[in-house]
């Protein structure tokens, strides 16, 4: 019931007010003490619930005031430290800028070869999502821009205020302009949010991306021109951040309802740092800087105006031929290239290597859900015991994997992403090592001296290097006494059977972090998340992640909520609920004129706007 | 002519149905394309709606009947993935293909069957050696490997070619060379091995005894007559170069429609998939007709059999 309730929003707040919000046990004695009175006395439930409706007006005007707070401080604290790591690098990279800036050739094009394309050039569609997307979501500017942290700030195009954990007001800013030269109204917002949440009259049934993102809005009214109030359905700290996100598309409402859905995903006009010229599907896009763009070079956050004068995206799926095209000068920019060919290319002098964390914490999901052992009938699951977790994760030499089968400069993982807001810093103190001894030691005081039989699925091909780090990790894990039987699994097969909850056995799992830690957890570390193991029984902390991923969601306060998500953190690692593996790099190589400067601490990709060509 | 032209093409409208009939339950087989099409996170009640929207829900015969009907009006429906007509999508890449196809084609026609009546007539000779390893090499080596090879001789180190890309008219050297590889070296086999044959006959003896100019005797005695058996297999030879040509569209990033109908599987865009194989049966079919009628034309003894 508390659950059910704090996922509404109301649990939280009203509970904050009486005094009660600082502790969670109390909290949920009261709620439960609050349920069984309204049981025995209905008249006097009425009256709590009144009450409770004129405690929840309260604290949501406490919050609303609390949040601004919040915001200032989040904001001074982001400053800060954006302050302290960039003065390290401060001085230097001045001194380096005011030589490189002369150097800057402001009217390249540059080609960038891509391994896919995708179907539609509509980036709020379901079509266009994945990796392809890659190739032409610069043409597209969210709603807000983003810190170097990956955290929203207000204004790009439009300012925000939070309501309480009510609604979300977005105040447009003066001048921002569409491809086409529309002006960016609070109407294009509504319509934006409208059609990705599958509410827009012109087509009920859009296959959407961002459902998932946007579960948070309820009903949304324009104020005026220029304000449109987004009603907070499910209350959510990502409300702001789901509309900051990269790729996040703002559509023109007239633009699209006249050209409908299937134009507008051959000819998108959007908002961002580039504007689409023309494409030909299996062959190119084509794209022209957007000397529109309203955030200026000096600009303090991202996007900006971008240094190249034109971009091309060329589509080249098999890798050694996009290597060639590199090579022979045809294209500027390789992208998603494995180590094994990069690095010799960087180590030549004439190409820069980009690498980038790909924000993806490889991890192996663990049926500890599941009752019985889906291998051995009416014996207890394996997995719920938590020394034969332990083991398992004792048994992988994840820095030999890294250093011998990828690139050495993969980050071992706690969680989906080390740089994730909330990451408790002393964390790596309590990693489990490799140790395959105390891993035998520890499968045999558990009861399984003859091993614990499991298959190992994996996705066939979906990572560089997969088939084999996955066969090094079940060899690893056959060296300490599990019988492991590995499957390779096409992608679509796959997320058929984890959505529908029929896999029964461990399997590897790249769940992306994105810039919204908490969704992104929700999405994956939740017992409930579309692609975790069934439910059929929850240990005890297993239900106290639930609950601190319910309380995070709708807990405003920045610190309260670091604190909510480091504890998770902390439960889930030290639960050895996953195998933990390692954070994916993706490796792009370029001609060596192409300089880039990360501008995001974790960048999702290479950033277009961000990619300078030097003179020559 | 004619009654021997209407059975066939009564018989080839019949493989083609049952092709097309096999496409739209196989293609039903490999699995849902909602999987796949759906967002990750989507609800279960969305993704229902879509399988309704796509008309998965009916019932198999309703949805086979649907399928028909539309290949008789040729309305194949949109693709899935892209929403744009499938036959729109299909056409839009298919002169690239053809041009491939045909490029090949004439390089293997060009290469193969000179290099096989050379081999044959200097049998044991030093050309017939290096024709016999060429033809060895070409047929042992996987076409995405040679055409890698050939991407970083002549367009790495020697610049002479662009690597991959539909541009210009050097933009389909490469690839050409490639897809034909395997064919060049069969037909230069095949050449050799049947001018030998007919070489040793005795009205080759009997027209070098005439006096006849070797040339004449070559290409007008013994090719016309190697080729009856050469013919069927540039037949189906070329019908494949259309339909495998695949992997040369994925090493060269040729905008063609094998790399679509590949995708389209893997995605399990049904009407995608049915329109690419409907295409590719009726090539294999129209080309069967036309080496069927080429037989009247090269060998007197079929046309007055047909003709009786």
């Amino acid at each position: 019931m508390l659950r059910a309730s704090a996922r509404a929003g109301v649990g939280a707040a009203g509970l904050a007010l009486v005094g009660c919000g600082d502790d969670d046990d109390d909290d949920q004695q009261q709620a439960m003490a609050q349920a069984q009175q309204q049981d025995q006395d209905q008249q006097q439930a009425m009256q709590d619930q009144d009450q409770q409706q004129a405690m929840q007006q309260q604290a949501q005007q406490q919050q609303a005031m609390q949040q601004q707070d919040d915001q200032a401080e989040q904001q001074a604290m982001q400053q800060e430290q954006q302050e302290q790591s960039a003065a390290e690098a401060q001085a230097q990279q001045e001194e380096e800028q005011a030589v490189a800036d002369d150097n800057i050739d402001y009217n390249a094009t540059a080609i960038g070869a891509y391994g896919a394309f995708p179907q539609i050039l509509d980036q709020g569609s379901a079509l266009a999502r994945g990796g392809q997307s890659a190739s032409n979501n610069y043409h597209f500017g969210a709603v807000f821009p983003l810190d170097p942290f990956g955290s929203a700030v207000p204004g790009g195009l439009a300012e925000w205020e939070f309501v309480g954990a009510e609604a979300l007001i977005v105040r447009m800013n003066e001048g921002r302009t569409f491809h086409n030269g529309d002006p960016v109204t609070a109407e294009d917002i509504k319509f934006t949010i409208d059609r990705l949440t599958g509410k827009a009259e012109y087509n009920p049934e859009y296959n959407s991306a961002w459902t998932g993102e946007l579960s948070w809005t309820g009903d949304n009214e324009l104020l005026d021109e220029n304000t449109l109030r987004i009603e907070q359905g499910a209350p959510s700290v990502d409300a702001a951040n789901s509309l900051a996100l990269g790729g996040f598309p703002v559509f023109p409402k007239n633009y699209l309802e006249e050209v409908g859905d299937d134009g507008y995903g051959q000819f998108p006009v959007a908002t961002g740092s580039f504007k689409f010229v023309e494409w030909s599907p299996d062959e190119y896009i084509k794209s022209v800087r957007n000397d529109d763009y309203f955030n200026d070079r000096e600009y303090a956050y991202a996007p900006r105006l971008p240094y190249l004068a034109g971009f091309e995206a060329r589509l080249i799926p098999e890798i050694g031929a996009r290597v060639s095209a590199l090579e022979a000068g045809e294209v500027d920019v390789a992208n998603s290239i494995p180590p094994d060919l990069a690095v010799p290319l960087g180590e030549t002098g004439d190409y820069n290597v980009f690498y980038h964390p790909a924000q993806r914490g490889l991890h192996i999901k663990l049926p500890m859900t599941i009752e019985e052992d889906p291998y051995n009938p009416g014996q207890p699951n394996p997995w719920r015991d938590r020394r034969v977790r332990i083991a398992a994760n004792l048994a992988v030499d994840v820095d030999a994997i890294t250093q011998n089968i990828m690139t050495g400069r993969e980050n071992y993982t706690y969680t989906l992403s080390s740089g994730q807001f909330g990451f408790p810093e002393e964390l790596p103190e309590q990693r489990w090592g490799y140790d395959p001894e105390e891993a035998k030691r520890l499968l045999a005081e558990a009861g399984y001296e003859d091993g614990v039989e499991t298959d190992l699925i994996y996705l066939s091909g979906l990572y560089t290097n997969d088939q084999l780090f996955m066969e090094a990790i079940a060899e690893m894990l056959r060296e300490v006494g599990f019988i492991v039987n590995l499957i390779p699994e096409d992608i679509s097969k796959f997320l058929g059977e984890a959505r529908n909850k029929e896999l029964v056995a461990p399997y590897l799992f790249p769940q992306s972090a994105g810039f919204t830690s908490i969704g992104s957890m929700a999405i994956s570390v939740d017992s409930a998340a579309t692609y975790e193991h069934r439910v059929e029984v929850l240990s005890d902390e297993r239900a106290e992640v639930d609950r601190l991923i319910a309380a995070a969601k709708t807990e405003f306060d920045t610190e309260k909520r670091r604190e909510l998500l480091s504890d998770l953190v902390r439960i889930h690692y030290l639960e050895a609920s996953w195998i933990f593996l390692f954070e994916l790099v993706q490796t792009h190589v370029a001609a060596s004129r192409l300089h880039w400067d990360p501008y995001f601490l974790q960048p999702p990709s290479v950033e277009l706007w961000n990619l300078k060509s030097m003179k020559t | 002519m004619a009654a021997h032209l209407i059975p066939r093409l009564l018989q080839s409208i019949a493989v083609v149905f049952v092709v097309v009939s096999l496409v739209f339950v196989g293609s039903r087989l490999i699995g849902d394309p909602i999987e796949a099409y759906a967002a990750r996170n989507a609800t279960e009640e969305a993704i229902e709606a879509q399988r309704d929207r796509l008309g998965l829900l009916d019932p198999m015969i309703v949805q086979y009947g649907n399928f028909l009907w539309g290949v008789l009006n040729l309305d194949f429906g949109d693709s899935i993935f892209s929403e744009q007509p499938a036959w729109d999508e299909v056409s839009s890449r298919m002169w690239a293909t053809v041009q491939l196809s045909l490029a090949a084609f004439v390089l293997i026609l060009a290469v193969g069957v000179p290099v096989g009546v050379l081999a044959a007539i200097r049998r044991g000779s030093i050309p017939d050696l290096i024709a016999r390893l060429f033809a060895l090499v070409s047929q042992a080596m996987p076409n995405f490997w040679l055409g890698l090879v050939l991407i970083f001789i002549f367009a790495v180190q020697l610049g002479w070619l662009p690597t991959s890309g539909k541009g210009g008219f050097e933009n389909l050297i490469l690839p050409a060379i490639t897809l034909a590889g395997f064919g060049m070296a069969a037909t230069m086999r095949l050449t050799r091995s049947g001018m030998l044959e007919v070489l040793s006959n005795d009205y080759i003896r009997t027209a070098q005894a005439k006096g006849l100019a070797q040339r004449t005797v070559i290409v007008r005695h013994a090719l016309r007559n190697a080729l009856l058996g050469l013919v069927t297999f540039l037949g189906i030879t070329l019908a494949q170069l259309l339909a495998g040509s695949i992997i040369v569209e994925v090493v060269f990033a040729w905008p063609g429609v094998g790399r679509l109908i590949f995708r389209s599987i893997s995605l399990r865009d049904f009407p995608l998939i049915q329109v690419g194989v409907l295409l590719i049966a009726v090539w294999f079919v129209v080309i069967n007709i036309l080496v069927d009628l080429s037989y009247n034309f090269l060998d007197p003894r079929i046309r007055v059999g047909s003709d009786a």
